[in-house]
């Protein structure tokens, strides 16, 4: 019996949930067939046990007798071998007592038309049991049988698996479970874009698999490959304050489930300002002078960004960007200058610097003339290559030029000077949330849009950022829904996160959110939040997690 | 003399010959959606039959099958109405619905013929099926060896725990 003789013996290798059976059908085989095809198993497996040696409750398994029977229905022999192939030592025997002499010649007129005939089979085996019970073979089991058919001779059964077609047609029944050993002979580049796939969750679980998985994070080409992968889930991060320890409570809306993101890495006196690209913009204060960090959560790493030019400034508002592209980021920080202490108090000029951090360069630059407005920031958005901040005192967004490192005023139509709205990130375009009354009482929150703006025709196709915009009113929450979310009339905030928007109204024991869907226009109260203490609340941030984001 | 529907005229014919000699005929459009036969055919170009030794018929008719349906996308008819993304993901979605030995080949396939979205695209499919699995499962499917001490698996467990207690 030459390996390549398996072709016909279609093997179906897929034991049944509970009797841990090895199942195979045997088409176009006569009787002569199958005993051959049974001492060849024999050997194979004699051979396995003596590498192997190693199977559980052998002494069981040798009693257990294997059995071929026939089944008229379908005119296939199926062969049941029992839980160790170790028990085909016994199966010559039992071949030759189940040939039935009348199905002897129909089998061997079958063997004729043999492609046919395999093709026929193949067809009938998904209607089978045998095949039924691939749809409800619990992993477990599967596993468990195949390994010990398996390891000691791995390249003969996949060669076999390969090797015959009509085979690889009965395979097709769709199995879910990954069974077969043949992916541990993965080339590394792919099971490493294999691993880039996972979610995130799912890759950190498997860090605890081996060595080699631990320590992947830091390998240099899987980090490559991992920057390929195009599709991040933009997570909503709650940051609080948990025995001491910075927590995140991590709500991921694809699949509206919180996880919690370790933050061991970041100080516990640090002030987090937001992140972009998978990295965190954190400030804090070492020997009295105010130090900017940035750091991946992610992989641990850190670092202390260069002194700012204005050290004795207090930090107004701090926007990262990031060019994941080419792993670079900026970072610009909006300060205020302590007035002179000769300057009396009322007539005392109030004045702002901007200074930006380019990672690429590893410095930092300033910038004249900042609007002092800024000091009353209430959310900056990132649109078309610029910072746009929303101050309430004016009918104007202000917005900074990346580029060029200047900011500009640029004019909202349509938008009053609203009070309590809060500016928003939702992928590059900017959103409003805004507080709509009726009659003296709030009644809801309404969410405007900024009306993408379009490159002329006359110029040389890009968007100028800072002309004119025109926003729009896109959606109200419901007023029930509002009341709902906002029984208890806590501080809220809001927070855009990829194509949704995150409200977030604070309560002492009943914190409840609320995300829009800005593609489906779609409002829905997040249940399970999974933290009750509102006190260590320091904020509420988008994070798109990148393993590849270097700090 | 003006000849109809000439775009197509001018395509090229490539010969595939695939491990066990059965022989595929494409447009050289589809063949080009592998780099590796894109290369081949830019160097030896379309009058010569590629054979391609490590992948068999059925799977070669496969990952054909792919390269055709992808390549046609990237074209335009008047008639016709463009096949959107959603389409496009749907069918994906059945064609990597397959068992898991065909898709290990495809894999080799992909890989070895640098077809990227599709390499893409299976590697999606495997880590979704492995994604809901245990580590114990990881490493009896990949026959990988636990080399943890039980210390330091537990410190990593800790560290790597995303769930909330």
């Amino acid at each position: 019996m030459e390996l390549h003789d398996l072709r016909k013996f279609s093997l179906l290798a897929k034991p049944k949930p509970q009797s841990d059976k090895v199942y195979m059908t045997c088409a176009g085989l006569d009787s002569n067939g199958i005993c051959k095809a049974v001492s060849w198993l024999n050997k194979f497996v004699s051979k396995c046990s003596d590498r192997q040696g190693n199977y559980t409750d052998r002494q069981n398994v040798q009693q257990d007798k294997a059995d071929v029977t026939m089944d008229p229905k379908y005119e296939t022999e199926r062969f049941t071998a029992a839980e160790s192939m170790k028990s085909l030592s016994l199966g010559d025997e039992a071949a030759e007592h189940s040939t039935i002499e009348g199905h002897d010649d129909e089998m061997r007129e079958h063997s004729k038309s043999d492609e046919h005939r395999q093709k026929e089979t193949s067809e009938r085996a998904r209607d089978t049991d045998a095949a039924a019970a691939l749809h409800e073979t619990n992993s477990e089991n599967t596993i468990t049988s195949l390994t010990m058919l398996a390891p000691p001779a791995r390249a003969s059964i996949q060669q076999i698996v390969l090797r015959g077609k009509a085979l690889l047609k009965v395979n097709e029944a769709p199995a879910k479970d990954l069974i077969e050993n043949i992916w541990s002979r993965l080339p590394e580049e792919v099971m490493d874009l294999v691993l880039a796939w996972l979610p995130l969750s799912a890759f950190f679980r498997m860090r605890c698999v081996c060595k080699k998985w631990n320590h992947i994070i830091s390998s240099p080409n899987f980090l490559n490959t991992y920057s390929r992968v195009p599709f991040r889930t933009a997570f909503f991060l709650h940051l609080i304050k948990l025995n001491g320890v910075l927590t995140a409570a991590c709500h991921d809306p694809t699949n509206n489930r919180w996880q919690r993101l370790p933050l061991d890495s970041i100080p516990v006196n640090a002030y987090i300002h937001g992140g972009a690209g998978g990295l965190f913009c954190c400030q804090r204060v070492v020997n009295s002078f105010l130090v900017l960090s940035v750091c991946n959560p992610l992989t641990k790493k850190w670092r202390d960004l260069p002194p700012m030019p204005n050290l004795n400034a207090s930090t107004c508002f701090v926007k990262m960007i990031a060019n994941p592209r080419n792993n670079t980021y900026k970072i610009v920080r909006v300060g205020q200058l302590q007035p002179l202490p000769t300057v009396r108090n009322n007539g005392a000029r109030i004045e702002l610097c901007t200074e930006v951090y380019e990672s690429a360069t590893d410095s930092w630059g300033t910038v004249e003339h900042t609007p002092t407005d800024l000091r009353f920031i209430q959310g900056s958005s990132i649109c078309d290559g610029a910072v746009q901040c929303r101050t309430s005192t004016t009918r104007r967004m202000i917005a900074f030029d990346t580029a060029r490192k200047r900011w500009i005023e640029v004019f909202a139509r349509n938008l009053g000077p609203i009070l309590d709205s809060k500016l928003v990130d939702c992928d590059g375009l900017p959103h409003l949330v805004t507080r709509a009354w009726k009659g003296g009482q709030m009644e809801s929150i309404d969410v405007w849009r900024q009306k993408p703006r379009f490159a002329s025709s006359s110029g040389n196709g890009a968007v100028d950022p800072f002309s004119d915009v025109e926003w729009e009113e896109v959606d109200r929450m419901p007023p029930s829904l509002f009341r709902q979310w906002c029984s208890i009339a806590g501080p809220f905030y809001h927070v855009g996160v990829g194509c949704y928007i995150y409200s977030t109204c604070l309560a002492r024991n009943d914190t409840k959110l609320v995300t829009y869907n800005l593609l489906t226009k779609k409002w829905q109260l997040v249940e399970g939040f999974p933290v009750s203490h509102i006190n260590t609340f320091l904020g509420g941030y988008e994070f798109r997690p990148r393993l590849d984001a270097a700090v | 003399m003006h000849f109809q529907g000439s775009p197509n005229m001018a395509e090229k014919r490539v010969k595939l010959i695939s491990s066990d000699n059965d022989e595929f005929e494409v447009d050289e459009a589809v063949a080009f959606e592998s780099e590796t036969l894109r290369n081949m055919i830019q160097d030896t170009g379309t009058n010569v039959p590629i054979s391609i030794p490590n992948v068999s018929s059925d799977i070669l008719a496969k990952v054909l099958e792919y390269c055709s349906y992808h390549a046609e996308t990237m074209e335009t008819h008047d008639d016709k109405p463009p096949i959107t993304d959603a389409q496009i993901r749907e069918w994906d979605a059945d064609f990597v619905d397959v068992h898991p030995a065909t898709l290990y080949s495809l894999i080799l396939a992909a890989n070895y013929l640098n077809i990227k979205n599709l390499l893409d695209l299976i590697c999606q499919a495997v880590a979704n099926n492995i994604r809901g699995k245990t580590a114990v499962e990881i490493r009896k499917i990949l026959h990988i060896q636990d080399d943890f001490t039980y210390e330091e698996e537990m410190e990593i467990r800790r560290e790597t725990k995303w769930a909330f207690d």
